[in-house]
């Protein structure tokens, strides 16, 4: 059995390559072009949907403030309100994927989550917007906003059900999680 | 010598960021909407020296929408009226000054974060070694272009290759007290660094003591 140092030390690097995993993604989806700067696909939250069997709470949480902060000097958006969308939107989103894999992860799968966290972080979102950038505007861009985030995060849950039923690195990664 | 070269060569990203967050207030506090879009444009255009990518349409875009969403909200003398909308001064400069405030805080950021960036602590370590990580994945996904793999066997492969013996899989010795790339990265500041830091607040804080002028009122005048 290892030691609880060695065991902190395997998450926190769990977490540092989820984490480089979620930038990769962002890149990604930075070069993917869009209709409007405003719609974003959410790749980057792929390795958070991917982490909720194989992490503690907590390093489930230190990695969206690593994604936060990851895509913040990636993108450079750190000192822009787009950073504290991404911030407040993540947190959400994490926040409500945590609660559902933790108290009914037997009755939704991964696509269930990722769509009702991507609900929470657009809804956050948008609430941001309506108070900081265009007012009552935020009401005009709600059903296209909310369309798109609904869509992507059928997608990405497809997407993360498959990785996680044929991927051998993760399987690897619950192996090892049963031998500790 | 490039521009980007010299800048990382003279600037630390250390002073890089305390530049630009020194910069913020007087971007924030800009209330003349051709002072700000001066300013906009310094940012945009530093970005650019840095090497950064600059597409104009997303940020012209973005000006555009917020400005044209903000003009449904009527505040102020009427400019003039396309059917039922009416196009008020008030409502077209808090779109103007809210489309520059966001796009130029994303060039002024783009500017002055720079991913050597060494963050102090534990969470500042945490940080490089994802970024240590980051440089692998990149690494590996171009060395995977040539191999006939689908999206979901290549990102596999890539994991599987960038997780070291007695990382994340648990399997053999550990290797993870590696020390990352981006922790020798940083350098120090020349006097010309300095200087040039400098003079970018200087040019800031100088177009916000401009906009307190009779000949540069507040709005779009």
């Amino acid at each position: 059995m290892r030691a609880p140092t060695d065991r902190t030390r395997r998450y926190l690097e769990l977490v540092a390559i989820f984490g480089a995993f979620a930038l990769f993604l962002s890149t990604i989806e930075y070069l993917i072009p869009k209709p409007l700067p405003s719609i974003r696909i959410g790749l980057a939250n792929l390795p958070i949907l991917v982490s909720l069997s194989v992490l503690p709470v907590p390093y489930i949480i230190l990695l969206t403030g690593i994604k936060i902060i990851g895509q913040g000097l990636i993108n450079g958006t750190m000192f822009s309100y787009i950073f504290l969308f991404s911030f407040a939107g993540s947190l959400a989103s994490t926040g409500v994927m945590i609660l559902l894999h933790r108290l009914v992860r037997k009755r939704i799968t991964l696509i269930g989550i990722s769509v009702l966290g991507a609900l929470a972080s657009n809804a956050v979102q948008l609430f941001l917007a309506r108070l900081i950038i265009i007012g009552e505007g935020a009401l005009l861009i709600a059903p296209p906003f909310l369309s798109v985030g609904l869509g992507t995060s059928i997608i990405l849950g497809m997407f993360a059900v498959r990785f996680t039923s044929v991927s051998r690195w993760y399987r690897k990664l619950l192996d090892a999680e049963a031998r500790i | 010598m490039t521009i980007r070269e010299w800048i990382y060569l003279n600037i630390s990203p250390r002073i890089m960021i305390l530049a630009g967050l020194a910069a913020i207030p007087s971007f924030l506090f800009q209330e003349n909407v051709f002072l700000k879009t001066a300013q906009t444009v310094l940012f945009v255009l530093l970005s650019i020296l840095e090497g950064k990518r600059f597409k104009p349409l997303p940020p012209l875009v973005m000006i555009a929408s917020i400005t044209l969403i903000n003009l449904f909200n009527p505040i102020g003398r009427i400019i003039f009226s396309l059917g039922r909308l009416r196009i008020t001064f008030g409502a077209l400069y808090l779109g103007l000054i809210k489309g520059l405030t966001l796009v130029g805080l994303i060039y002024l950021s783009r500017s002055s974060v720079r991913s050597d960036l060494v963050l102090p602590g534990r969470f500042g370590r945490i940080i490089g070694r994802t970024f240590y990580y980051f440089d692998r994945i990149n690494e590996r996904w171009s060395e995977t272009k040539g191999e006939r793999l689908s999206l979901m066997n290549r990102l596999d492969t890539l994991l599987l290759d960038i997780d070291p013996p007695g990382g994340a899989t648990g399997e053999g010795e550990s290797e993870t007290t590696a020390s990352s790339p981006a922790g020798g990265s940083q350098k120090g500041t020349s006097p010309a660094g300095y200087l040039s830091a400098a003079g970018f607040l200087l040019i800031n804080w100088g177009l916000l003591a401009l906009s307190f002028l009779p000949a540069f009122p507040r709005g779009l005048g």
